[in-house]
């Protein structure tokens, strides 16, 4: 494989079996993500992109379903391999956070337990090694007061504090690539930005590739380097970020920027 | 310009209880005496973060929770959007019957006159008529908001209230939703209480913003003097995050 | 198209299947067949034929038009039981549901201590009460079938009273009777109707057992669990006997089954 190429997706097309009419709700779907990078995926709702993500992350059923084309992940194809080598390259090589944090987290499972789990399933760790990892993870996402933070249930976090707790879980293991599908959208506009940012530094420090899918081109245009906007399932422009923003070919991207709220940055209050 | 809706420290009290059947009553102050007024055609916006309190000043200002304080709605009615159009609508009914069981409650009962008001008021909201037949679960999210809009629209009000209208939409959308609310405020005359979290949508929408920490009004502006020259630290704070 | 294959298979065997069972009835209703109760000692536990073509039991009545007879009068049982038990539990459902407080505390508490009993046993004091009889069974079983009903509404009553689109029709001035019956009763319909499929399948295994205990239908009308018990005694002698009423049970439960496994989600 190229260098420094980490996952090739070539040719995806997902097509749904579990109705009487099939469906196809991705079609020729390309990508090609580079270790350390961050690439946004726009798009509306029910354009795919989240479909897409979740074959990458190996998480469509493999019932009711046909999904043809490539994804290779460290000389493998993710479509072919067995279920076993699956979930070993899932968690551990691929995780995924999710828009709504609440329910992505177990609601009677006391936040420790749910961040340390990966590390059960996929290592031999004893219980101190176990412990000193989890509360690494949890300083490291930003997290104030961590020991008292694992103590608690998910329904005592705020939105922002959860979304945090979702992408400790998801970086534990210390994956090569992190998919997060919309991990902003339903928090407060302050929270975004700390969540955007902290995704940043960790991207900085760990060199995880980031999967960024979100409708909000703005924060895609502040966060990655690469974007790829999608429309009916089709993947219709992608390019660097700045050219794509400053120079779009599609008529449908011109409309996502023209959505975009117009605010004159330069009368606008700054700290620094 | 007259008030349409003056607002004259406010507070609001939940209590809740900590620790079970035998726990102890724990009583939050939501609003802490929160005084505003809306004038007749004006946008005013009302930016907090969850928890601020935001949207239960526009349940007090509905009468939908109990609160102290004064609220003094000049000889208007109000009428309330929500921030999920799905929850909003009534799943198992079509459109056309939400609209003309609306106008029902309004005091039309002409059955004729209904289906006639329904139909304008579906274009009224940039929908077509072919839109009465659907059910909610079959239309798209901003579909669903034109519909809550037209239905917030039935009773005549001369306040809209809009509780984070297009938070739940996608950003395209978004935009179509408050050019519909810009154009039905200058059609119509409506003043509109928008509710929001974010500071990039309120920027060029509102005419006046308040913002809202805790239950207390932190800052209150025209939105190029708020957003150019803050005063709270809690403003600032906002303003860094777009 | 929204039905997946297998919830559209289930659902057409379950259609079928009741109408084999509909038209069966339906056909003792207009072929003229002997008298259900008329007795023949000449064709005591006549074997299957032509002529009687389920045979005859042990007074010589013919097989055939008595499972017709006792399908029909299982079938006005359950009906009657499930209609008693959903209106009053949409009833008792909703107000609790609704408005809850103390009318919810109450209501919900008696509701418990009915919902305490197995139906049978509730329906078996009833029947001490009242006696036995084909009307006592509808009452006694409708009675004991009233709580998981209300239970089921109120949970949807509960759910739905604090979605945004009551609020909304109260805010237009919608009367609370308004809102409950026109506005929110429509949406408890799917899982409402889940449940009347499966609890008229509860009422014809529930009348059977009654019947076969003695205390339902009263001799000598037909009744399938009477049937049933009448031919136990014959097992081995006139196996048709109690194959037929069996059958017929089974074939009711099955369709109605299958049609509430159509219904789910």
């Amino acid at each position: 494989m190229e260098n420094g190429v980490l996952l090739e997706v070539t040719d995806l097309n997902i097509e749904f079996h579990d109705h009487i009419i099939p469906e196809t709700v991705v079609y020729d779907f390309d990508l090609t993500l580079r270790e350390g990078e961050i690439v946004g995926l726009v798009g509306e709702s029910g354009s795919g992109k989240s479909m897409s993500a979740l074959a990458i992350a190996g998480l469509l059923s493999r019932k009711d379903m046909k999904k043809r084309g490539q994804i290779y992940y460290d000389g493998k194809d993710l479509l072919s391999i067995s279920r076993n080598e699956l979930r070993s390259i899932q968690g551990n090589d691929i995780s995924m956070i999710f828009q709504e944090p609440l329910t992505s987290l177990n609601p009677v499972k006391k936040i420790y337990d749910q961040v340390e789990e990966p590390l059960r399933i996929h290592t031999e760790l004893d219980k101190e090694q176990r412990y000193e990892k989890v509360l690494k993870i949890l300083k490291e996402v930003e997290l104030d007061d961590p020991e008292h933070v694992m103590k608690q249930y998910p329904h005592e976090l705020s939105g922002g504090m959860r979304q945090r707790v979702m992408i400790a879980t998801a970086m534990i293991m210390e994956p090569k690539i992190l998919i997060a599908d919309e991990p902003t959208t339903a928090l407060d506009v302050t929270i975004q930005s700390q969540i955007v940012k902290l995704l940043k530094k960790l991207n900085a420090q760990r060199k995880t590739a980031i999967l960024f899918i979100s409708h909000d081109l703005s924060l895609v245009n502040s966060l990655c380097e690469r974007v790829l906007v999608m429309k009916d399932g089709y993947i219709v422009e992608s390019g660097p970020t700045k050219q794509v923003f400053n120079d779009p070919k599609e008529e449908y991207t011109k409309k996502l920027i023209a959505a975009i709220p117009k605010i004159d940055m330069t009368k606008v209050y700054r700290n620094e | 310009m007259s008030e349409i809706l003056k607002v004259r420290d406010l507070n609001v009290k939940f209590n809740s209880r900590v620790g079970g059947v035998f726990g102890n009553t724990v009583t939050k102050e939501v609003l802490k005496g929160v005084s505003f007024d809306i004038k007749e055609g004006e946008i005013l916006g009302l930016v907090g973060e969850s928890g601020s309190g935001k949207s239960t000043i526009a349940k007090a200002v509905l009468s939908l929770v109990p609160y102290e304080g004064e609220v003094v709605m000049n000889n208007a009615r109000a009428s309330m959007v929500f921030q999920d159009p799905k929850g909003s609508l009534n799943p198992s009914k079509r459109v056309g019957w939400l609209l003309e069981e609306a106008l029902y409650l309004s005091g039309e009962k002409d059955k004729e006159q209904r289906s006639k008001k329904a139909r304008e008021m579906i274009l009224t909201v940039g929908l077509k008529e072919e839109h009465l037949m659907r059910y909610p679960s079959e239309l798209s999210g901003g579909q669903r908001q034109r519909v809550c809009i037209g239905l917030a629209l039935i009773p005549g009000p001369r306040l809209l209230i809009a509780d984070e209208p297009v938070s739940a939409l996608d950003v395209t959308i978004q935009a179509q939703i408050l050019e519909l609310l810009k154009d039905l405020q200058q059609k119509l005359g409506l003043s509109i209480l928008f509710i929001s979290h974010d500071l990039r949508v309120v920027y060029n929408f509102c005419d006046r913003l308040i913002i809202l920490k805790s239950g207390n009004i932190v800052e209150e502006g025209i939105p190029e003097q708020v957003y150019a020259h803050p005063v709270a630290d809690y403003t600032k704070e906002l303003l860094s995050s777009i | 198209m929204k039905t997946s294959k297998k919830k559209n298979i289930n659902f057409i065997l379950g259609i079928s299947v009741i109408s084999v069972m509909a038209l069966f009835i339906l056909c003792g209703k207009i072929l003229p067949l002997r008298d259900p109760n008329a007795i023949d000692a000449s064709l005591k536990f006549a074997s299957p034929s032509l002529k009687h073509p389920f045979g005859c039991d042990n007074f010589g009545r013919e097989i055939l038009s008595r499972v017709m007879e006792g399908s029909f009068s299982t079938f006005l049982i359950a009906l009657g039981t499930v209609f008693i038990g959903t209106f009053f539990g949409i009833i008792i459902g909703a107000l609790t549901g609704y408005f809850g407080g103390v009318v919810d505390e109450v209501l919900m508490r008696i509701n418990d201590a009915i919902f305490a009993f197995p139906s049978i046993l509730l329906a078996l004091l009833f029947i001490s009460l009242l006696g036995p009889g084909t009307y006592q069974v509808v009452i006694a079983l409708g009675i004991a079938f009233i709580p998981s009903f209300a239970r089921i509404v109120r949970g949807e009553f509960l759910k739905n009273r604090n979605m945004d689109y009551v609020k909304c029709a109260k805010l237009l001035g919608a009367s609370d009777l308004r809102i409950m019956v026109i506005h929110i009763l429509p949406n408890t319909l799917k899982v409402l109707l889940n449940s009347v499929l499966i609890g008229f399948n509860n009422a014809v295994l529930a009348e059977a057992s009654m019947s076969f205990l003695g205390i339902g239908v009263q001799p000598p009308d037909p009744s399938l669990g009477r049937m049933l018990s009448e031919a136990q005694a014959y097992l081995f002698k006139a196996p048709n006997y109690a194959l037929f009423p069996g059958l017929a049970i089974i074939l009711m439960v099955l369709g109605f089954g299958l049609l509430s496994d159509s219904f789910e989600k």
